[in-house]
């Protein structure tokens, strides 16, 4: 009997044991002890980080004017979004399952909860009206449409399409996510986070370079073709071209001319232009840094050179940086950094975004030369005074999915303010023709605005 | 009438066969039925006389207050003493003190057994009332007290009972084989019910859903327990009765998908064997045989499995697999994936989540609990442990292991001789409450054991309360009232 009794006190005694073994486990892996287990205090930071944005009530997102871009929800749960689709790409989601993108990722993460457990509010100078006009233009295509202020550097809108069939919807995610992934490239910002050939865009850079340079009075006697290291560069069409000025070959768009000027002007001095307009050069806004991609350098080749000079080559940008590049012809020269956010409130305090110059690109002599052959060609392509003061040129990139087609636009006196406008489409066959209707539709509705 | 019988020898008893053997047996168990009421009826009406004593009530007012700052201290740790608190204080307390009464009035000498336990149910209401004002829903809280109630009432009215009529009144040969038929049908009938993520482990009598293989448990604890007193036996021959009581539970157990139980009860027969028995040595090697009969028992599974999920470059066969190779092929897929859930969560999958979201909760919990909400699975019920470290922290879940070793300790402390029965039960309800909370906690490869008393579930309540109750009444002292004399 006593060796039974003490049996059972053995057994309990080792039943005890594992208690306590497993409770010293607990302990230790649970992470409140620091320096017990590192993976588990990692762990428990992250964790707590997670907890602490699942208890607070996304911050809200209004407009330049203070209308709701979203609606606040419950905690841990992303805010409500009064425009879903307009507004996608720039906004972002905020999803528990496929975490956050835009601007939600990169302010009210960084941001928290605060105090009140409440994310800050973000004023943006986006304005509502502007931006789904411009999402509504955009249907059935895919591509982006971004509007500046000139002076300011304000954005106005900045849409994004990247399907033509399917728009990303914010109050659908979770629904539609597997749908979203199915699609090639769906998640990708058009506005600013492809990076194709400018196309004709960038003769805006080579005739700048050529008046700063002094040389706008170049001419090309035949503007057929040129023959560059073993390849023949065309015009548009293949359109056969005489005499042909810089007024003329801008409103043309003739790829011969800038070829040759390119020759004429040398790597170095295109470069330089090209550096000014920010290619090559990192641009930092508050909603991501861009950096458009320029192959030009002192060993560049004539054909390298030549593309360059049209267009083409290695140069990769997007439409945020076409549009940069018209607001230093309407701004005098000046280039100002894009900014979205206009002001930010937490906890009672407020801080305010204040426009900065990015670069002085060309001088306001140049920008006013620049202005008269825009202008020339805005009535060439039928924006006449009834739509304002309009500077345009248009722009066809080769690329390996098709053509990407743009249209960069600036004008004058809506509302008191200067518009740099660059609305695009990609993965086309069409040229850049097929946006002119757009383009005209937009300035009617900004006219009218 | 003292039924607190000692380790004795039981003579064994001539057979009886035929239809003359069953009906002696009914006979046998009707009698013993009424004996056990009788001897209960007795010791209630003790207990109640026994209030009349100054000391005892004084006791239980001492008991009272303790239990009363208990759950001061509960609902203090929670932060505030809402609505919700205030509706689960008053049952908590109320279950709470039936089983302190009759720990002071009927049976005095498991005192500490008691509050253990009462204490426990205060822990479990104010865990279980918290989640419901997370989710919004009362209706939890009540279901809870309505288990609770149930539990006490049923574990009261026939569960003690019937346990005690087993274990004392009844011949062991009889009493065998009636736990035995039993329970065999029990897992038979669970075998033949709609599988719920792959374990067998309910069926529905009017709407009303029964875990058996919880009241499975006890009848095993008797089953062992009688095997291991029949001291007329030599041990080799107690030794293969323990074995043979034993397989038919695991085999079941097994084929109704239910691993957990099964290596719990596998680890009771062991300690009843190295308890009770001489034959230590035997012990070891059937330990070990058993241990390779397990590894190859996985054999065939891990077989069908191959069979079932073959490489990619081999035609699929599922389409030609029997129904026991698909069966088996899920045993071996359910041990594979919750290994994996604890050793590698990535690989898991969403298998893993449970286990994943079990170990964030350990993380945030802190010392004294968290408000972070981290969506638990089943938290009312399998993962009551992990809930309550992050609602009331570390100490509160060291605590309940405290309490859950402090209860058997205790309530073997009481006991006047070593009963089998009991001491497999002790041994049962402590293994079922530590696998609980090292499941919760993402420890071990298992999933679907309840905690004791924190636990929501009404099987597992009627299980709990008579055992506990029946470890109460093992108390060597009585106060039993007969009426005879009075």
């Amino acid at each position: 009997m006593t060796r039974t009794i003490n049996r059972i006190a053995a057994v309990l005694a080792a039943l005890a044991t594992a208690a306590m073994g497993m409770a010293f486990l607990l302990l230790a892996s649970s992470g409140v002890v620091p320096g017990a287990s590192p993976a588990a205090d990692e762990r428990k930071q992250l964790l707590v980080a997670q907890a602490e944005r699942a208890a607070t009530v996304e911050g809200v997102f209004l407009d330049r004017y203070g209308d709701n871009i979203t609606l606040p929800n419950e905690p841990g749960k992303a805010a409500r979004a009064v425009h879903p689709e307009a507004y996608s790409y720039l906004l972002g989601y905020s999803s528990e399952i496929y975490g956050q993108s835009g601007l939600r990722a990169r302010y009210q993460t960084a941001f928290g909860g605060g105090k009140d457990h409440v994310g800050p509010e973000i004023r943006l100078t986006i304005d509502s009206g502007m931006q789904q006009f411009a999402y509504d233009l955009l249907a059935g295509t895919e591509g982006s449409c971004v509007i500046l202020d000139a002076e300011t550097g304000e954005v106005l809108a900045l849409t994004s399409r990247s399907d033509a069939e399917l728009g990303l919807n914010l109050e659908q995610l979770d629904s539609a996510f597997q749908d979203y992934l199915k699609r090639d490239a769906f998640f990708l910002d058009r506005a600013v986070r492809v990076e194709d050939p400018p196309g004709s865009t960038f003769k805006l850079v080579t005739a700048a370079a050529l008046i700063e340079n002094g040389v706008s009075g170049f001419t090309c006697d035949d503007c057929t073709e040129l023959r560059v290291g073993g390849t023949v560069i065309h015009n548009f069409g293949g359109a056969a071209y005489r005499s042909v000025d810089l007024k003329t070959a801008l409103q043309n768009s003739v790829n011969v001319y800038f070829a040759k000027a390119g020759l004429e002007l040398g790597a170095e001095k295109l470069a330089d232009t090209a550096r000014r307009f920010l290619y090559g050069v990192p641009i930092e806004t508050d909603f991501g840094t861009f950096t458009s991609k320029f192959g030009l350098g002192e060993r560049t080749g004539h054909l390298q050179l030549a593309s360059t000079a049209l267009g083409q080559g290695e140069t990769a940008t997007c439409p945020l940086h076409i549009s940069m590049m018209m607001t230093a012809v309407l701004n005098r020269g000046v280039i100002m950094t894009p900014h979205v956010i206009d002001s930010i409130s937490d906890d009672g305090k407020t801080s305010t975004t204040k426009p900065e110059t990015a670069s002085r690109a060309i001088s306001a002599a140049t920008a006013e030369e620049l202005k008269r052959l825009l202008h020339n060609n805005a009535l060439s392509y039928g924006f006449d005074e009834s739509y304002g003061t309009v500077y345009a040129k248009t722009g066809t990139a080769d690329t390996s999915r098709g053509n990407h087609v743009y249209i960069l636009a600036g004008v004058e006196d809506v509302g008191g303010r200067k518009l740099a406008i660059c609305l695009d489409q990609c993965n086309t066959t069409a040229s850049s023709v097929i946006l002119l209707p757009k383009m005209r539709s937009l300035l009617q509705f900004l006219q009218s605005y | 009438m003292d039924t607190n019988k000692a380790l004795t020898i039981l003579p064994a008893e001539p057979a009886a066969g035929g239809k003359r053997g069953i009906a002696l047996q009914a006979a046998a168990l009707k009698t013993a039925i009424c004996k056990e009421y009788a001897a209960l009826g007795a010791e209630l009406r003790g207990g109640i006389r026994a209030l009349n004593d100054r000391e005892v009530r004084l006791h239980l007012a001492e008991d009272a207050l303790f239990l009363l700052l208990c759950a001061a201290l509960l609902a203090f740790m929670r932060g505030s003493v809402t609505e919700l608190f205030l509706s689960a204080l008053i049952p908590s307390l109320g279950i709470a003190a039936v089983l302190v009464l009759l720990s002071e009035a009927v049976w005095p000498g498991a005192r500490a057994a008691a509050m253990t336990i009462a204490v426990l149910i205060l822990i479990g209401f104010f865990l279980q009332s918290s989640l419901a004002a997370e989710r919004e829903a009362p209706e939890m809280l009540g279901k809870f007290v309505l288990f609770s109630a149930i539990g006490i009432a049923f574990g009261l009215g026939l569960g003690l009972p019937l346990i005690r009529v087993f274990d004392d009144h009844l011949k062991p040969a009889p009493a065998l084989r009636l736990l035995q038929t039993a329970a065999i049908g029990a897992y038979l009938l669970l075998l033949a019910s709609p599988s719920v993520n792959g374990a067998h482990n309910w069926i529905t009598l009017g709407g009303i859903s029964l875990q058996l293989t919880e009241l499975c448990k006890i009848e095993a604890c008797l089953a062992t327990g009688i095997v291991v007193r029949a001291a007329s036996l030599s041990d080799r021959k107690r030794f293969t009765g323990l074995a043979l009581v034993l397989a038919p539970h695991l085999l079941f157990l097994a084929l109704c998908n239910e691993l957990s139980t099964a290596i719990i009860l596998a680890a009771v027969g062991v300690m009843m064997a190295g308890v009770f028995l001489r034959q230590g040595r035997r012990l070891v090697v059937a330990c070990v045989l058993c241990a390779l009969a397990a590894g190859c028992a996985l054999l065939p599974c891990r077989a069908a499995y191959c069979k079932l999920h073959p490489a990619e470059e081999a035609a699929p066969a599922a389409a030609e697999a029997s129904p026991l190779e698909h069966r088996l092929a899920d045993v071996y897929e359910k041990i594979h994936m919750r290994v994996l859930a604890v050793t590698d969560e990535e690989q898991a999958g969403d298998f893993g989540y449970q286990q994943t979201q079990a170990k964030k909760a350990r993380l945030l919990a802190g010392w004294f609990g968290s408000d972070s909400r981290v969506p638990l699975p089943v938290a009312e019920s399998d993962f009551a442990f992990s809930y309550l470290i992050l609602k009331m922290g570390l100490l509160t879940g060291i605590l309940v292991l405290l309490l859950w070793c402090a209860m058997p300790l205790a309530a073997a402390a009481s006991l006047r001789s070593a009963r089998p029965a009991a001491m497999a039960m002790l041994t049962t309800m402590l293994l079922t409450n530590l696998a609980s909370a090292a499941s919760a906690c993402g420890f071990i490869p298992v999933m679907g054991v309840g905690a004791g008393f924190l636990s929501c579930g009404g099987t597992q309540s009627l299980a709990n309360f008579s055992m506990s109750l029946y470890l109460l009444s093992c108390s060597e002292e009585r106060r039993i009232h007969d009426d005879k004399n009075h």
